[in-house]
């Protein structure tokens, strides 16, 4: 009898609808099964239609073997059938969580508990109901999310506080709250908030961003905005978004804000904004060619002073070297002066005379022996004349 | 049981099941039910869970409880001080009372579409009364609270209750931008005519300050060297003095002698001399004597 074996598959602990139907009638018995097989509660009218079937393919097998005592012999076949029934309905109450997952549990719709990962019992449909959520799963999400074209203006477009206006882009990283308990105050975890309370959780993940990003950037200037601010500008509109999202019991966890652009506006007010960045290098270039300058001219001009002073000093060395070699040469010569005066003087004075008027054109012209009338004429002198002309 | 023919027990099987479907309901966790006989409300549910009503005379219809989203196409209003902006809001709202909902609106998307002309309402006379200034950056969440406390009141007569209201975007018209984007250009220019102008300032001051110490180095130099040597002339002066002095009159003998030497060189120096010069003494006259 199929479903003998069924019971005997039961016993020894294999699962009943991993095997294929023995009867294998190609009813709506084996389709159910199947739909079972993946894990989906079967639903009340379907059950009682399998097992009336069952009912049915038991009747006429005791029909064919005796007509008589058939009545008494179906009675605990019904039981069993019925037993093995309620069973397989029990069974599909099993449910499994994977990690990284939560599981809501529902009665007849209303919120029972969430379970964790692992391998859980609920009472099978209609009773109760399961759905799972992956709670640690971290989905991205760019405002704004179409790339910028060309010709028009970003979307990412904003206002700041100094009443500029910066392009904006950024990341929202969220995820569905993963406690298993309702956190004091409210009445079920979050992820059975994020099922039950709100609708369309991308549109408001996109919308309260939107919002919150525009309202801290208009509260901030654009210097701040697009450079040290940038961090900050992402801490504080994250902190609004959870603000929001929690007030409106949503579920969900923003993991993140990541600021990926905080841009001048248009190509236009770009290229200025690139152009002060070139006018500070410009500055620091020219400040820098100015030290440079005087990292040069100053120790030139140190080593010139140098060499003046070096030249000063070796003036002074000299003369007074000199003066001092002149003073003894005077002691000396004055000593033996001292010694025989009138001699002494007039042998330097005929020395010296010689020396002088040695190596000289003379021209010797005595006074008495009359005008116009050369009494010497050297004649070396008149050659030295007739060379010369 | 067994005595009962099979195809009635199926019918009577369907017959009750049919009753159950009808008379047992489900309600979601994120609905309300109403319960109407012949159009009469009879019952509200607002709580989730397996309820029952009377087979085939009521009928049960459900009412969106979540925090759900109102919407409106951007609108350009204009602030206190004639100045235009595209204001982009949303509210968010939750439908508290389902039968007063029902009664008024019917559906959800009826409701919305008489929610979202008492939003722009509100936008506009709440923002209507303050600067862009107050908008933009000062009072952004206290608008918008006002906001949602002015369409709380209109929203009322519906049953909804209006959780939040918040400022999506609040925008210059396309005009406006540019004339900021021109601003904008002409502040950086100025920004970057600034570094430049300062950077040469700070270029000439830092050249200017090195020319300076150039000539003062120098012209320290020049004093130094010029007290150095007029020291070593002053003691030259002082050591030939201390020589000279002894016989002054030997000296300028000594001195002229060392002059002649030295400043008649040989060369082109010609010279006419006497025969009576002392130099001829004895040329003449071999006793020496003076003519």
């Amino acid at each position: 009898m199929p479903w003998q074996d069924n019971s005997g598959n039961k016993g020894s602990g294999r699962g009943p609808w991993g095997q294929p139907p023995r009867n294998g009638s190609g009813n709506n018995d084996g389709g159910n099964r199947g739909g079972r097989g993946g894990g989906e509660p079967p639903d009340l009218e379907e059950l009682l239609q399998a097992s009336r079937q069952r009912l049915k393919r038991a009747f006429p097998g005791r029909g064919g073997r005796g007509g008589g005592g058939g009545a008494q012999l179906s009675k605990p076949i019904i039981g069993l059938g019925a037993a093995v029934v309620l069973g397989l309905w029990l069974f599909s109450g099993v449910y499994q969580v994977a990690p990284g997952e939560l599981a809501v549990v529902t009665t007849f719709g209303d919120y029972q508990k969430v379970s964790g990962p692992g391998l859980h019992w609920h009472v099978p449909a209609p009773v109760q109901a399961v759905r799972k959520e992956p709670v640690l799963d971290v989905r991205d999400m760019n405002i704004p999310s179409n790339d910028r074209r060309s010709g028009q203006l970003s979307p990412g477009l904003m206002l700041t506080g100094d009443k500029n206006i910066v392009d904006i882009a950024f990341t929202v990283q969220w995820r569905i709250k993963s406690d298993v308990s309702a956190v004091e105050g409210q009445s079920m975890p979050g992820v059975a908030q994020y099922l039950f309370n709100i609708d369309e959780p991308e549109a408001l993940v996109r919308m309260i961003g939107e919002a919150a990003m525009r309202e801290i950037v208009g509260r901030n200037t654009l210097d701040f905005v697009q450079t040290d601010g940038r961090l900050q500008v992402a801490e504080q509109s994250e902190i609004l978004m959870q603000t929001a999202l929690d007030s409106y019991n949503s579920g969900i966890q923003i993991e993140r804000v990541n600021m990926t652009l905080a841009e001048p506006p248009t190509n236009e007010v770009n290229e200025a904004f690139r152009d002060v960045q070139a006018a500070e290098q410009n500055q620091a270039t020219v400040i820098q060619n100015a030290r440079q300058y005087t990292n040069q001219v100053v120790p030139e001009a140190r080593g010139q002073a140098q060499r003046i002073l070096e030249e000063a000093r070796a003036y002074a060395a000299e003369r007074t070297a000199d003066a001092r070699g002149q003073a003894a040469r005077f002691d000396e010569i004055y000593t033996e002066y001292a010694r025989a005066p009138e001699v002494t003087r007039q042998r330097m004075y005929l020395e010296t005379v010689e020396r002088v008027l040695g190596d000289m054109d003379k021209i010797i012209i005595d006074e008495d022996a009359g005008s116009g009338v050369v009494p010497y004429l050297p004649l070396n002198e008149l050659r030295g004349q007739q060379g010369g002309n | 049981m067994s005595k009962l023919p099979l195809p009635l027990l199926g019918v009577a099987i369907v017959a009750v099941l049919i009753v159950i479907v009808n008379s047992a309901f489900i309600v979601p966790e994120t609905h309300s039910a109403l319960v109407f006989r012949f159009g009469e409300p009879k019952n509200q549910y607002t709580d989730a869970g397996l309820k029952f009503k009377v087979p085939f005379a009521e009928s049960v219809n459900f009412i969106d409880k979540r925090n759900r989203n109102l919407e409106r196409p951007p609108t350009e209003i204009i602030a206190r001080n004639q100045e235009r902006l595209i204001v982009d809001a949303f509210a968010r709202y939750r439908i508290t009372d389902p039968l007063l909902f029902y009664q008024s609106a019917r559906t959800e998307d009826v409701g919305e579409s008489r929610l979202g002309p008492q939003l722009e309402d509100s936008i506009r006379a709440v923002l209507g009364a303050v600067t862009v200034d107050e908008i933009i950056s000062e009072r952004r969440s206290e608008l918008m609270l006002r906001i949602r406390d002015l369409i709380t009141q209109s929203a009322r007569p519906l049953g909804v209750e209006i959780v939040d209201v918040k400022i999506r975007r609040a925008d210059l018209p396309q005009t406006n931008s540019e004339a900021v984007f021109q601003r904008m250009i002409a502040e950086r220019r100025q920004l970057a005519q600034q570094y430049r102008s300062e950077g040469n300032e700070q270029a000439n001051q830092i050249r200017a300050q090195a020319d300076r110490q150039v000539i003062e180095i120098k012209a320290q130099a020049e004093e130094e060297a010029q007290k150095i040597r007029g020291a070593a002339d002053g003691e030259r002066n002082a050591v030939f003095a201390a020589a000279y002095g002894k016989d002054p009159e030997f000296f300028a003998f000594y001195r002229s002698l060392l002059a002649y030497e030295e400043a008649l060189q040989k060369g082109e120096t010609r010279i006419l001399l006497s025969p009576d010069s002392e130099f001829f003494r004895y040329f003449n006259n071999l006793e020496g004597r003076r003519q």
